[in-house]
């Protein structure tokens, strides 16, 4: 009797599959906004102007956005995905890379990540998760109109190392679209 | 107080009015859509995942939900299934290392495995079956 092959059968989880309400019955999942899970780049890949609905860029402390053109002298400070163990979903996160200062896997007051939107936004979330071991982050987005006004805002909870929160802001009906967002 | 200086950023979703409803599954595979209104009927679907084919729902490809009370939660879940990986396995008679009909000879009985951890062998783990055809997923 011939031996039977040993087959393998395992249940996984699906992470990372999106779900939705199929409002108008076709089955598809139709959205006009936008997607960016920095788990599908390569580590280090510039974000900056990868999508078509935002621009993403590394921002000052006045949210003014920092030229990310570089020569052969100087690298501008560009957004980036990096791979890191504290992250909301997978194992990449958003990040930066400039001048002398390589793969930074956090934002801070000095380097805000930018997000100007080039057509009307109405909601937007992104996933902050604490980092520090003995000690609480809180995380901050700010939303403009596009004369620069802040329209909304979101400020997390103090969250311990690995916690995250859903940072979300969105433009009442009848006002302003979102223009652009700093988190930081 | 400060706002984190540390603190990571993931996972952006930017919509625009006349989206529909999404959201993503977590690390359990588990997903919640929140912020409905009761007495209606939500149509449920899901994007599936590239090199899975979902294994049900199937017709429709969506599922039916409705949330009949103020305290309602709905479910509906989903089940995927990679994508089949056949071949053959041969005696390579003719040494050139892919299968030549009429001179290689089919063998049978050959183990053929899924090696996730990439170790070169054959692990055998307690709980797996021996009665799958393929390796399945579930949300």
């Amino acid at each position: 009797m011939a031996e039977k092959a040993p087959l393998l059968w395992a249940k996984t989880v699906c992470k990372g599959v999106q779900v939705f309400i199929d409002s108008n019955g076709n089955g598809t999942l139709d959205t006009v906004g936008t997607h960016i899970e920095p788990d599908l780049y390569a580590d280090g890949q510039t974000l900056n102007v990868k999508f078509t609905d935002v621009l993403l860029t590394v921002a000052n402390k006045t949210n003014a956005p920092l030229d990310s053109t570089s020569d052969s002298l100087w690298v501008g400070p560009r957004v980036s995905a990096h791979p890191d163990t504290l992250t909301a979903t997978g194992s990449y996160v958003f990040g930066y890379t400039e001048d002398g200062i390589d793969n930074v896997n956090f934002f801070h007051d000095e380097r805000r990540l930018r997000m100007d939107f080039l057509k009307p936004v109405s909601t937007v979330d992104l996933d902050f998760v604490g980092s520090r071991p003995f000690a609480d982050d809180i995380g901050v987005m700010e939303a403009y109109n596009a004369q620069g006004v802040l329209i909304d805002s979101y400020e997390t909870s103090g969250l311990a190392q690995g916690e995250f929160e859903t940072m979300s802001v969105s433009r009442t009906e009848g006002t302003s679209p979102l223009s652009s967002l700093t988190p930081s | 107080m400060k706002p984190s200086v540390t603190g990571r950023l993931d996972n952006l979703r930017i919509n625009a009015s006349g989206s529909e409803i999404w959201t993503v599954t977590d690390s359990n595979g588990e997903y919640t859509l929140d912020n409905l209104s009761v007495w209606c009927t939500y149509s449920v679907g899901q994007v599936t995942p590239e090199n899975y084919t979902r294994s049900f729902p199937t017709n429709p490809a969506t599922r039916s939900v409705t949330l009949d009370s103020q305290d309602a939660i709905g479910s509906a879940n989903f089940g995927n299934v990679t994508n089949t990986i056949s071949g053959i396995a041969f005696n390579d008679v003719g040494t050139l290392g892919t299968y030549e009909p009429g001179t290689d000879t089919a063998a049978a009985g050959r183990t053929v495995y899924l090696d996730v951890n990439q170790n070169g062998a054959l692990d055998f783990k307690r709980g797996f079956h021996r009665t799958g055809r393929r390796v399945e997923g579930s949300m």
